[in-house]
């Protein structure tokens, strides 16, 4: 049973072509990543399926309601974290919380003391006060001590250190059991792929690709500096994309199902250090689908 | 260690950053200042500055605007007519100074620097007060050298300087107060301009309320104007009476403010006002946790600001109602506006439709909030939380007409209380015309929820538009302009009847139609629209 719906969803401003015939389907249970580059779509695509933008055509579906017309009521089963969030300057964090969740219904205090403590945070400051990692995480606090049934999170660990990443992770898998819904936003896909089961990416307010994380391996491909101690100027594999050598240093890419030979080849050279990189959505485009480094902001 | 020290270093190196910005100020005000008495000198010559001083003389509306005339001169004149508009640019450079230096420099970071190192707690405030006092004396010279220039007495034009520049020295104090309470830029000069509404109302009214003499073409004022540093400089009467003793309250007070600001200082930490200091609450109030109650915690600073300051002015007003009578009979224009009846209904007439102004921009300042939640995208956190746009729209409306109903209530009290046993009308004529006043003011707050329905980007423009259209139309102002009755009619305000006698109904029916037409398609639009987040 899919939860989102959205079929050919159109939607401009103005000039600007933000989504064009979008297609999106999250199945009750799973986590969806939604992946794509600054300005991609991915906001405004959520806030159509909130209600909050009218879409231009195409048709949209969220608990099996047309999301515009029927806001409030699919309201009360969404949580709701925005990529970018504004609280009202006067108000302290534990205000706010208590806010929004009275609002939606079905809010549990005990559960928000416990987010506070995994947070690490200060509920009692005034939220003008706050930076970006901290207003997110009012919104994520708010969100997760609800018992709502979908939670449609717009880049929401942008601003979150890693070690607070942690704690978000493992709110997520411990919502997942639940057998809660997530739409999943974030412009790293290495970020998400841990979590998510399956993965949309939208490029220029299209989807590109959808898939399993296996099904979307050919994506993943990894950069990687390697230092060795032999002389390896005279390296070379079929399995590599841009290398780049010097002395006893390369650089290159390499298909993550392939990333076990080409270490195979190396060992020979004696490997001293070796760092591997995911590589930015950006470089996947730019090598998939030839874009420029830097998206698509047309 | 001191807690002044570095301020000379300081008040160099300001100087130097801000002087594009000061000379720009010096410039404009020395070419103000002689446009302004070339202007005037050239109806010397004829009986026109006569006419003049007897027509501002005489308008109410524009009585309330100028400085009292002080007698028939052309330095008396140059006081009378120019000096409110001299020292409301004086007021303007004073804010921006104070502020420049101390909050602006708080917000970019650089004052932590400064009072980390080598420079005194106090010294950022007493180099901001030093640059500003420097430029009020700048002020002093150039009005001295506009008006000697054109063959004004030397002294009495240097007192003329003086008083001006003793409006800017008030402020600074004022400043002084007002970058320390308040958290933000935008805050402080809110407070600083709210003091000055504040105060200049009050001399307003006093002038208002003074006699005009045609054979001394002096305006006496009502002595309320003693409570406002702008009826200290106004009394001066420059030019022939020249009562320079008013010089003290001004310094009296500065010293006060200027001491309170430099206490204040020790209150709080550098780069934050004085009020958040203090840790909030952990968890919400009942009351928080609605729509309502969140709209209700949003305004409340405003609403208190403007329920204290409208329900001043109703009591101020009933408390000089006794002299109101003589007041009034010397006041010609009145009878045009307010038709012919006795006093008392003049009295409650003017009043009535003066502190109607304050309460039409509470109103739709309290409305536009919403657009406000819209621009500012917390308006999605309530949106997407299972709350309705009409609901969320119904809500405001709701509560910003409750609180508009509230203060109107106590104004009217106030104005009872005030002139309980002066004047001769009972609580429920005052609370009728009131009543009546309040109409044209949910006629403009629909006019404005149509526009955020409809135009959301332009709904702040519209608002103001349509609120200075029917201020400046209405009975206060729109006689000023000789623009005939039926250019007057189009703000509503001058289909109020007075006095109450001449009620028709019709005017009201097609009022409340609008309102019900216009809210409704506001509604529609809002319910339909994409919301303009960014
Ligand atoms: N309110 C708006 N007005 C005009 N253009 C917009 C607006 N919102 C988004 N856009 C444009 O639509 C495109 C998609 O934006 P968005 O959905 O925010 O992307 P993402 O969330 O993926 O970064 C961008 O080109 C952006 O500039
Ligand atoms: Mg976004």
């Amino acid at each position: 049973m899919n939860i989102i719906e959205m079929k050919n969803v159109d939607k401009n401003f103005g000039e600007v072509k933000a989504l064009r015939k979008l297609n999106l389907e999250v199945k009750k249970g799973e986590i969806m990543g939604f992946i794509g580059p600054n300005g991609a779509g991915k906001s405004t695509a959520i806030r159509i399926l909130l209600g909050l933008l009218r879409s231009d055509s195409g048709s949209s579906s969220v608990f099996d309601l047309e999301p515009f017309n029927n806001a409030a009521e699919v309201h009360k089963k969404v949580a709701y974290v925005p990529g970018d969030v504004s609280l009202w300057p006067n108000l302290t964090g534990g205000e706010f919380i208590d806010l929004i969740g009275s609002l939606r219904g079905g809010f549990n205090r005990n559960k928000k003391e416990s987010l506070i403590k995994l947070f690490d945070f200060d509920p009692t400051k005034k939220c003008r006060t706050y930076s970006k990692g901290n207003r997110q995480k009012v919104a994520l606090i708010a969100a997760f001590a609800s018992d709502a049934e979908l939670f449609i999170l717009d880049e929401p660990t942008s601003g979150l250190d890693p070690l607070m990443e942690l704690n978000f992770q493992k709110c997520l898998k411990d919502l997942k059991k639940e057998g809660k819904t997530i739409l999943l936003s974030s412009h790293i896909l290495a970020e998400v792929e841990k979590l998510c089961d399956r993965v949309s990416i939208i490029r220029q307010g299209e989807i590109v690709e959808v898939g399993t994380i296996d099904e979307l391996r050919h994506l993943t491909r990894l950069t990687i500096e390697v230092d060795v101690e032999k002389d390896l100027s005279n390296f070379s594999s079929k399995n590599v994309y841009d290398l780049v050598l010097e002395k006893k240093k390369a650089y290159f890419g390499v298909e993550n199902k392939n990333l076990n030979d080409v270490l195979k080849e190396l060992s020979k050279y004696k490997i001293k250090s070796l760092i591997s990189t995911p590589p930015t959505l950006e470089e996947l485009f730019m090598h998939h689908y030839g874009d420029d480094v830097g998206g698509n902001n047309e | 260690m001191n807690k002044f020290k570095g301020t000379l270093i300081l008040t160099k190196s300001n100087l130097k950053r801000d002087a594009f910005r000061l000379s720009i100020w010096i410039i404009s005000l020395t070419l103000i200042s002689f446009a302004l008495i070339a202007a005037y000198s050239t109806m010397m010559s004829d009986d026109t500055l006569k006419e003049m001083i007897i027509m501002r003389a005489t308008n109410p509306a524009i009585r309330m605007l100028d400085s009292p005339s002080p007698g028939y001169s052309l330095g008396g004149f140059y006081t009378s007519r120019g000096s409110v508009l001299i020292t409301i640019l004086i007021i303007a450079m004073t804010i921006q100074t104070i502020i420049k230096h101390t909050r602006d420099n708080e917000e970019s970071g650089v004052s932590e620097l400064i009072s980390s190192t080598m420079v005194g707690r106090y010294a950022p405030l007493l180099s901001a007060v030093i640059i500003s006092v420097l430029t009020n004396i700048f002020v002093v010279i150039i009005t001295t050298v506009a008006l000697y220039s054109h063959d004004l007495d030397l002294l009495y034009s240097f007192y003329t300087g003086i008083s001006f520049g003793l409006m800017g020295l008030f402020m600074t104090g004022v400043m002084a107060i007002a970058v320390q309470i308040s958290q933000t830029t935008s805050g402080a000069s809110k407070f600083g301009w709210l003091t000055t509404l504040f105060f200049f109302t009050i001399s307003a009214i006093g002038n208002l309320l003074g006699k005009f003499d045609p054979n001394t073409f002096k305006v006496e004022s009502h002595n309320i104007t003693f409570l406002s540093p702008f009826g200290w400089y106004q009394q001066m009467y420059v030019f022939h009476e020249n009562n320079m003793y008013l010089i003290i309250p001004f310094i009296i007070s500065f010293i006060v403010l200027l001491i309170i600001g430099f206490k204040l200082i020790n209150k709080r930490d550098i780069g934050s006002g004085l009020i958040p200091a203090k840790k909030g609450r952990k968890d919400a109030k009942k009351s928080l946790l609605s729509p309502l109650g969140l709209f209700r915690n949003l305004g409340k600073k405003s609403y208190t600001t403007w329920f204290i300051t409208i329900v001043l002015f109703g009591l101020l007003f009933g408390f000089v109602s006794d002299e109101f009578e003589e007041g009034l009979s010397s006041i010609e224009g009145l009878e045009y506006i307010f038709g012919s009846v006795n006093s008392t209904e003049y009295f409650l007439a003017l009043i009535i439709s003066i502190v109607i102004i304050p309460l039409l921009i509470f109103y739709v300042q309290s409305l536009l909030r919403i657009r406000k939640e819209e621009v500012d995208n917390t308006i999605e956190n309530i949106l997407a939380s299972g709350v309705t746009r009409r609901k969320l729209l119904i809500t405001k409306i709701v509560e910003s007409t409750l609180n508009l109903y509230i203060i109107l209530l106590f104004l009217v009290i106030g104005i009872y209380v005030g002139g309980l046993t002066k004047v001769d009308i009972g609580i429920s004529v005052i609370l009728q015309s009131a009543f009546m006043n309040s109409i044209p003011i949910l006629l403009v707050g629909s006019i404005v929820i149509l526009a955020f329905g409809i135009l959301p980007k332009y709904v702040t423009l519209i608002t103001y538009g349509v609120t200075i259209i029917s201020v400046g139309l209405g009975p206060v102002f729109g006689p000023m302009f000789n623009l005939g009755e039926n250019i007057l009619k189009i703000s509503p305000f001058t289909h109020i009847p007075t006095p109450l006698d001449d009620f028709n109904i019709m005017p009201f029916i097609i009022m409340s139609i609008l309102i019900v037409v216009m809210t409704f398609f506001g509604f529609k639009g809002f319910e339909n629209r994409n919301l303009d987040l960014n």
